[in-house]
């Protein structure tokens, strides 16, 4: 298997599509890897930890030109690999490949993003149709994510989550005790893990007013920490213009590793390198060039619709690529 | 002109690969299921922009006399962009601007409307409209895509003037500071920079949309709110909650985070409210040039991923007249769709300028049983703008006017 995960990361690397046969069998493979790991696992320095990617594949390969390819680099990824950008199968493949080859070097936790409802709405369901056509290799990843891990400590001194803080977890140990094989329910401490942010207004938890999610403040962090002797929290999830953000004088930091968001965000992003408990720092880049021209590619653009209003016949690339103003009405 | 991308004509996908161990994987066949309809709204704002950018290998209407002659409508009831067919199978890629294609006899039909780019009045140094190169005309705001990406075209018409800024999403310092001025928690891509604005300095008219101002209408205090929408999990949320609540003190302050905004514009003039005046869609339809056209997010939030918020501003100037359609688009997840729409449309030489104001709304469960079963991917169409406000019932609409005197 590792000989062909090599082959596969060769030509990932290069962002070609793999056969939807061997997209089964590295889920499958790296199922059995995931397996053996604990809801959260124990890591050292030196680590690069890279935030939120969303399927932007040319800066997921910016990240590794400036961080350092595995295995010479370790990396943590903090999940949401899939929506939104336009290369998700090709950036979710390449991780678990990587994962597949240096399991000791690669981990990879679970985003609110790595599930069967988000992917279906923002995005990543309809590449799948769209590459593959058909959704089995969505139904393979999607299995696959019900595996990845929840959290991790680096250095005994850093937790590392997704989301953030859940009022119904105090310790680690009982993050460790969830029954994380399954979708992401909408409630309870894995929901929570994935999905909450922090809060500079509120020490203690607050109720969002969507009438869902938690949002936590200063006071639960410090609680959290002084419990589990950690020094700080390191999450990703919410979108920052420098490419990261950070919380309670340090005691939070907000990673985020997809620039110019979406493609026309315009932000910066970052992937925070950790030599030791304290000395890191904060690796800030800007999209990569590959992504202005990916446009041109006229599988793409032949994906893309006139916003005409109701203007929504086949439009064939020719069309779009003449189309610059649109006659609204 | 700057135009700094460089093209490849290499297909990354590996398509043409023949390999044993690896099968090519087979690909969708054309004209098959749902693929025409965006794949998401971020990747289909993204492609307007970048058309937005770049000029158009062929001035649409220069050797076309501007008649009243009636587009093609499709069956939709809306007419095809007379440029939509014209358009040659060697149409240049889209970030490349092609001059020698202009032709350059429309001096001939606008000369004599005093046009100007940039604007009369627009700072020299921070105008980055494309110019062509042989007649110094400028029809589409800039080609250039680099980062950051950051752009104030203009152009003026006789006495107005129409400039329009792009920016990148707000820093943290200016979240802080507006999240302040607002008392409320911004949405996620929040583009507080970005403006359209209408001038005529001779009439003393000011008119533009604005990300802040839109924001301004959004309700913050608890007793304004008067439908309070919850996600759909939502009770069984808070039932899953009831016992283990001890260290939740206090709910967070209530305010409407749908950002459903009734933003009509901003204006130093006021607008007569009127049955008879609207806009004339006959003019609209008639396929004069477009000498300038941007589209832009002002604010989006995909509402903790369960849907999105969308505040989009998009104008056409036309020789004689413009439009700006300002739509604000709200689902959530299996509860509710909004679409908020402003048009604001100017008779140049009439001075005449009409607003019209329409808001439709539904159940989530009363659109997805309209989407085809058969298409293979239903969320498709819920996240087409478009073909969601072909099926919304309109709940309210009204028309105003001002005549510039």
């Amino acid at each position: 298997m590792s000989r062909v995960s090599y082959e596969c990361i060769e030509r990932l690397y290069r962002k070609e599509l793999l056969p939807e046969v061997t997209i089964k069998a590295l889920c499958f493979k790296v199922k059995e890897i995931l397996l053996k790991e604990s809801n959260v696992v124990y890591i050292n320095s030196p680590i690069t930890v890279v935030g939120d990617v969303h399927g932007q594949f040319y800066d997921l390969i910016e990240i590794f030109k400036i961080g350092g390819y595995c295995p010479d680099t370790n990396y943590l990824f903090l999940g949401d690999y899939v929506d939104r950008g336009m290369f998700s199968v090709e950036v979710i493949t390449l991780l678990i490949c990587l994962k597949i080859r240096h399991p000791e070097r690669v981990y990879l936790i679970r985003g609110n993003h790595e599930s069967r409802q988000i992917t279906q709405n923002y995005g990543f369901y309809s590449e799948c149709i769209r590459k593959y056509g058909n959704a089995e290799p969505w139904y393979y990843f999607t299995e696959m994510f019900d595996y990845l891990i929840l959290g991790a400590v680096i250095d005994d001194s850093i937790f590392c989550v997704h989301g953030g803080l859940s009022p119904n977890v105090h310790t680690i140990d009982q993050i460790k005790v969830v029954d994380r094989f399954r979708e992401i329910p909408h409630e309870g401490a894995m929901a929570d893990l994935v999905w909450s942010d922090p809060d500079d207004e509120n020490g203690s938890f607050s109720l969002s007013p969507r009438g869902a999610g938690y949002t936590f403040g200063i006071d639960v962090v410090r609680k959290f920490l002084k419990m589990n002797s950690m020094d700080k929290i390191l999450r990703a999830h919410q979108l920052c213009n420098e490419g990261y953000q950070v919380y309670f004088g340090g005691l939070v930091t907000t990673v985020w590793s997809a620039p110019n968001y979406c493609y026309r965000c315009g932000n910066k992003a970052s992937v925070m390198e950790i030599y030791n408990k304290d000395e890191y720092y904060f690796n800030v880049f800007e999209e990569a060039p590959e992504n202005s021209q990916q446009w041109e590619q006229p599988d793409i653009l032949a994906e893309q619709v006139s916003s005409n209003i109701g203007f929504r016949q086949n439009v064939n690339v020719d069309q779009l690529k003449g189309q610059h103003v649109d006659y609204f009405l | 002109m700057s135009n700094n991308t460089n093209k490849t004509n290499q297909n990354p996908q590996a398509h043409g690969i023949e390999d044993p161990v690896f099968a090519v994987p087979t690909k969708l066949p054309p004209n098959q299921g749902i693929h025409t309809i965006q794949v998401n709204a971020a990747r289909e704002m993204f492609a307007t922009t970048v058309r937005a950018r770049g000029p158009p290998p062929t001035l649409i209407s220069t050797t076309r006399p501007i008649d009243s002659k009636e587009p093609p409508v499709n069956n939709l009831g809306t007419f095809l962009p007379p440029n939509a067919s014209r358009v040659s199978s060697k149409a240049t890629p889209v970030s490349k601007p092609v001059h020698n294609q202009h032709q350059h006899n429309h001096e001939r039909e606008i000369e004599n409307l005093n046009i100007q780019v940039p604007a009369k009045n627009h700072n020299d140094s921070k105008c980055t409209n494309p110019q062509c190169n042989h007649c110094g005309t400028v029809i589409i705001p800039s080609p250039v895509a680099s980062f950051p990406l950051e752009e104030t075209p203009s152009i003026s018409i006789g006495d107005w003037e129409i400039y329009t800024t792009k920016k990148p999403i707000l820093n943290s310092d200016e979240i802080d500071y507006y999240t302040d001025i607002l008392n409320l928690p911004l949405p996620e891509m929040i583009f507080g920079h970005n403006k359209v604005e209408i001038v005529n300095r001779s009439k003393n008219f000011k008119f533009n949309f604005n990300t802040i101002d839109s924001l301004k209408l959004v309700e913050n205090q608890k007793d304004e709110i008067k439908e309070v929408l919850k996600v759909a999990h939502s009770e069984k949320w808070f039932e899953s909650r009831l016992d283990k609540t001890e260290d939740v003190k206090e709910v967070l302050k209530p305010y409407d985070w749908t950002y459903a905004t009734n933003y009509k514009g901003s204006t130093n003039l006021e607008f007569q409210p009127s049955e008879e005046i609207q806009i004339p869609l006959n003019k609209l339809k008639q396929p004069d040039p477009i000498l300038f056209f941007d589209d832009m997010v002002l604010f989006e939030d995909e509402l903790a991923d369960n849907g999105i918020s969308l505040l989009n501003v998009k104008i056409r100037v036309m020789p004689e007249r413009l439009l700006i359609l300002s739509r604000f688009f709200l689902r959530v997840d299996n509860v509710i769709f909004k679409i908020k729409d402003t048009r604001v449309f100017v008779e140049f030489k009439e001075n005449l300028v009409i607003r019209s104001y329409k808001e439709q709304e539904a159940k989530y469960s009363d659109i997805l049983v309209k989407v085809n079963p058969m298409s293979g991917d239903p969320r498709a169409c819920l996240r087409d703008q478009n073909w969601i406000a072909t099926k919304l019932p309109i709940i309210k609409e009204e028309n105003e006017f001002i005549r510039l005197e």
